[in-house]
């Protein structure tokens, strides 16, 4: 496993988009110093009821600034309390945890990014990734309202994005502007967050079309470093752990247990 | 902060608790586990083993639920993932077994037998968290046979690690002894569980878990006094340890080890700091050593521990 610290940063902004979904920056120079595409950090909510800390995908780390975005659902106890952190707050964290996302990303020529609410959060870091790569990227992004995709506003300047907003198109995928540009573009990956209802029309798309499809797995975490397996994912060939194995991993390899906790 | 417990001598009485400081080298952890006074591994068992289905871990008001269902890579995978590496350590390796019959939990012991770096044996006798149908160490006659086949098949050093869901732990403690065990480790989780109140169903993919948190620590220390008042066996105190303070309790009561669990998963150098909180409790209430900690508030355990 590579590097990890243990750090307390300071939060240089905890700003609400809407009632369920909060953008926190920190400084943090460690961690930014150590994190990559792909990978998350693991935040210990400041209460001492608050027994489990909280992982996080990335949304960006910038090493000459010290700093690290990330954008979060506020939805349990976890993240309501985390909602209420202020400006100039200590907040400490582990990590960073994960596979890069250079051990996919690396060799490929074109990938389609989609992301659904938060989970689009990590999209972001993967598309400066990409683009350092050298590797075309288009991004697809759903969201509930308009409002919940303002955090993501820096995809717009690094790659054509299509979108869906329940409000005005209920009931359809944004998958499908991807399939209507599978039929005159090929990706060689795409990588989906956010909704397994996505991730599976994803991976439909991917195998119709002969493209790899990776997932940030999302699981109930206890630490964050592969020490307390709690993290499991049912893979083809067994359960993997999503702190170690992952996040990112590949749709094929997941089993059909995964799929049947798609409303989770 | 030294201690002695079943003739092993510690560098100090913190440790992990068993399946929450999983070290492997190159891990990255930032806690040397030479800081630790032992390295207690998460239960290995014969042959490999999945663990159980999603979610296994989840936090509720004032507790957590894990079951994890013991994943394990089987002993031969452990012997050179963990064991070979951990010959350059120069802290205590405690490690700590599962099976499903005397017959496996003895074949276990045998082997270890032969493994120089393993300086104790903790019989995992209390998982909530796999498929037996009781935990072994909620049953005397069971437990005493385990822990006695145990006994005949290995000279380490054994750590019966109880069960906290039986209504008095003396009995259990007395079996230990009298089945040959060199301490006790008290106590295990409790069963519980969570019910999803939209989606219906029980959280935990294997539906009950292993109970932990902060909550435990007055009820596992009650256990421990409950312990210390049984049988001279030595006890290695498991549940709720957040402060120094909460491990003074545990050596007060009787304890000679004390163990960090939950604590760990959102402060990963909890036992650092621990260990320094609990130097410092030592100090404010005027003792020279963990030594002269253990048992002084337990008027049965002074007496025979030869405190004054």
């Amino acid at each position: 496993m590579r590097p990890w610290v243990v750090e307390t940063g300071t939060v240089l902004a905890n700003q609400a988009v809407d009632a369920t979904l909060s953008r926190l920056t920190l400084a943090v120079p460690q961690v930014a110093r150590l994190a990559a595409a792909g990978q998350f950090v693991v935040v210990r909510i400041p209460r001492a009821d608050a027994l489990l800390p909280r992982p996080f995908d990335l949304q960006s780390a910038d090493a000459t600034s010290g700093t690290i975005d990330i954008v979060y659902r506020v939805k349990g106890r976890g993240t309501h309390a985390l909602a209420e952190v202020t400006h100039g707050s200590a907040l400490e964290l582990h990590g960073p945890f994960g596979r890069h996302a250079d051990e996919v990303l690396s060799g490929l020529g074109r990938i389609a990014l989609v992301g659904r609410g938060a989970g689009s959060s990590p999209l972001t870091f993967l598309a400066v990734r990409a683009r350092e790569l050298g590797i075309e990227v288009d991004a697809y992004l759903s969201a509930r309202t308009e409002l919940l995709l303002t955090p993501f506003h820096r995809l717009w300047e690094l790659t054509r994005v299509a979108t869906q907003i329940d409000d005005r198109e209920p009931g359809k995928l944004v998958t499908a502007h991807l399939e209507r540009d599978l039929e005159r573009q090929r990706f060689d990956a795409a990588f989906v967050v956010g909704s397994r209802r996505l991730a599976r029309a994803t991976l439909d798309l991917a195998r119709r079309h002969g493209m790899r499809a990776y997932t940030y797995a999302e699981s109930h975490m206890g630490c964050g470093f592969g020490h307390c397996k709690g993290c499991a994912v049912p893979t083809r060939r067994g359960y993997a752990l999503a702190c170690v194995d992952g996040p990112l991993i590949d749709l094929e390899e997941v089993s059909d247990a995964y799929w049947a906790k798609i409303s989770r | 902060m030294g201690v002695s417990m079943a003739s092993i001598e510690l560098a100090n009485p913190l440790m992990p608790a068993s399946g929450t400081y999983d070290w492997k080298p190159g891990d990255g952890h930032p806690l040397d586990p030479d800081e630790l006074g032992a390295v207690v591994t998460k239960s290995i068992t014969l042959g490999s083993r999945g663990g159980n289905p999603p979610h296994r871990i989840f936090e509720v008001e004032g507790a957590v639920l894990n079951s994890i269902g013991i994943p394990s890579l089987g002993f031969e995978a452990y012997r050179a993932s963990f064991l070979r590496p951990a010959e350059r350590l120069k802290t205590r390796v405690f490690t700590s077994i599962a099976g499903f019959s005397a017959l496996e939990f003895a074949e276990l012991c045998a082997k270890l037998d032969d493994e120089p770096r393993v300086d104790a044996i903790e019989l995992n006798l209390s998982c909530p968290n796999i498929e037996t149908d009781s935990i072994f160490a909620t049953d005397e006659a069971q437990m005493g046979e385990i822990v006695g086949a145990c006994r005949r098949a290995t000279s380490k050093p054994l750590i019966a690690k109880l069960s906290p869901s039986v209504p008095d732990i003396a009995p259990f403690v007395r079996v230990a002894e009298d089945a040959g065990s060199d301490a006790v480790c008290v106590a295990n989780t409790f069963t519980g569980m969570a019910i999803h109140p939209s989606l219906m169903e029980p959280v935990l993919g294997n539906t009950k878990g292993g109970v932990t948190g902060p909550g435990l620590l007055p009820i596992i220390l009650h256990q421990v006094w409950v312990a210390s008042g049984a049988s001279r066996l030595p006890i290695v105190a498991s549940g709720g340890v957040y402060h120094g303070t909460d491990a003074l309790q545990y050596l007060l009561a009787g304890a000679s080890a004390v163990q960090v669990g939950t604590a760990s998963f959102r402060e990963p150098l909890a036992l650092r700091r621990i260990q320094a909180e609990l130097k410092e409790a030592l100090r404010a209430a005027g003792l020279v050593s963990v030594r002269q900690a253990i048992g002084r508030a337990h008027p049965e355990r002074r007496a025979t521990t030869g405190h004054a």
